[in-house]
């Protein structure tokens, strides 16, 4: 398992489509945490927090789940992340409570439990659903910058 | 053996992107380019990658890639490695099977 730590503020796409694209840093959400130089506010924000938010992932294959959660675990160094098998997904929202869940099918026990949760390609099709809060939203090709923006409505849910 | 440049063509937007993020952090000295698999021959003959990552093999690939990753192709759990011209096929590879490929071969 790659160690989180190693990875450092990361890199994306940028430019045209069709050609092969380079690192650009700032299509990226910033985290919530860098977002307020207020430090009454960040002080406020911190006492309002009574954990870090949890994030479990469960979705296949394999190393794209464990890449995702490198990524994420670097870039929201605040939230804790766990990887489990699919099948795993049930016992393990019982035994963590996530505050988010990406998953690659959806269960009733996460729909019924998690307030917010992503359906990462379904059946290997582009298409994702997320559900954010109750609200359910659709993504054609969803892409990283998404899915860290839903790691902070997570958060900010969970606080 | 080719440039130190690595092409990421793997279908699934996130996930490309991802592996592509990990490779780049690792490995700040190589080049990690994000393609689209739709033209990821024309890349290939453009930039000559010491390594590419994909979820479709295609003959250019085959012919003119120092070295490729079929990753998970039709998101099945095989994958199949050509490093220095040796072929071997993997089941449910993990992340940590990627890493050290970049090292061996740029």
């Amino acid at each position: 398992m790659l160690e989180s730590e190693v990875l450092v503020p990361m890199t994306a796409e940028t430019g045209s489509k069709h050609e092969a694209t380079r690192g650009d840093t700032n299509f990226l959400p910033k985290s919530p945490q860098n977002r307020s130089k207020d430090p009454a506010a960040e002080a406020a924000s911190a006492r309002r927090r009574g954990g870090r938010p949890r994030i479990l992932m469960a979705n296949e294959p394999r190393a794209y789940r464990e890449g995702i959660a490198a990524v994420i675990s670097q870039l929201r160094p605040e939230v804790e992340i766990e990887t489990v098998e699919p099948d795993a997904l049930d016992t393990s929202i019982e035994r963590f409570s996530p505050d988010m869940v990406i998953c690659s099918k959806a269960t009733d026990a996460l729909k019924g439990s998690v307030r917010v949760w992503v359906e990462l390609y379904p059946q290997n099709a582009p298409l994702s659903v997320a559900s954010i809060g109750g609200r359910r939203m659709e993504y054609a090709e969803i892409q990283l910058p998404d899915l860290l923006s839903i790691v902070d409505r997570a958060e900010e849910l969970a606080n | 053996m080719g440039t130190r440049r690595i092409l990421v063509a793997n279908e699934l937007t996130s996930y490309r992107q991802a592996i592509a993020i990990v490779f780049r952090e690792l490995h700040p000295n190589v080049e990690v380019l994000e393609v689209d698999p739709g033209i990821l021959d024309w890349e290939v003959a453009r930039l000559g990658p010491g390594l590419v990552i994909c979820s479709r093999l295609t003959a250019v690939v085959e012919e003119r890639a120092a070295n490729w990753i079929e990753l998970y192709p039709a998101c099945r759990p095989f994958s199949t490695f050509c490093i220095d011209g040796e072929r071997r096929t993997m089941e449910d590879v993990q992340l940590s099977d990627l890493l050290p490929v970049c090292a061996r071969v740029l």
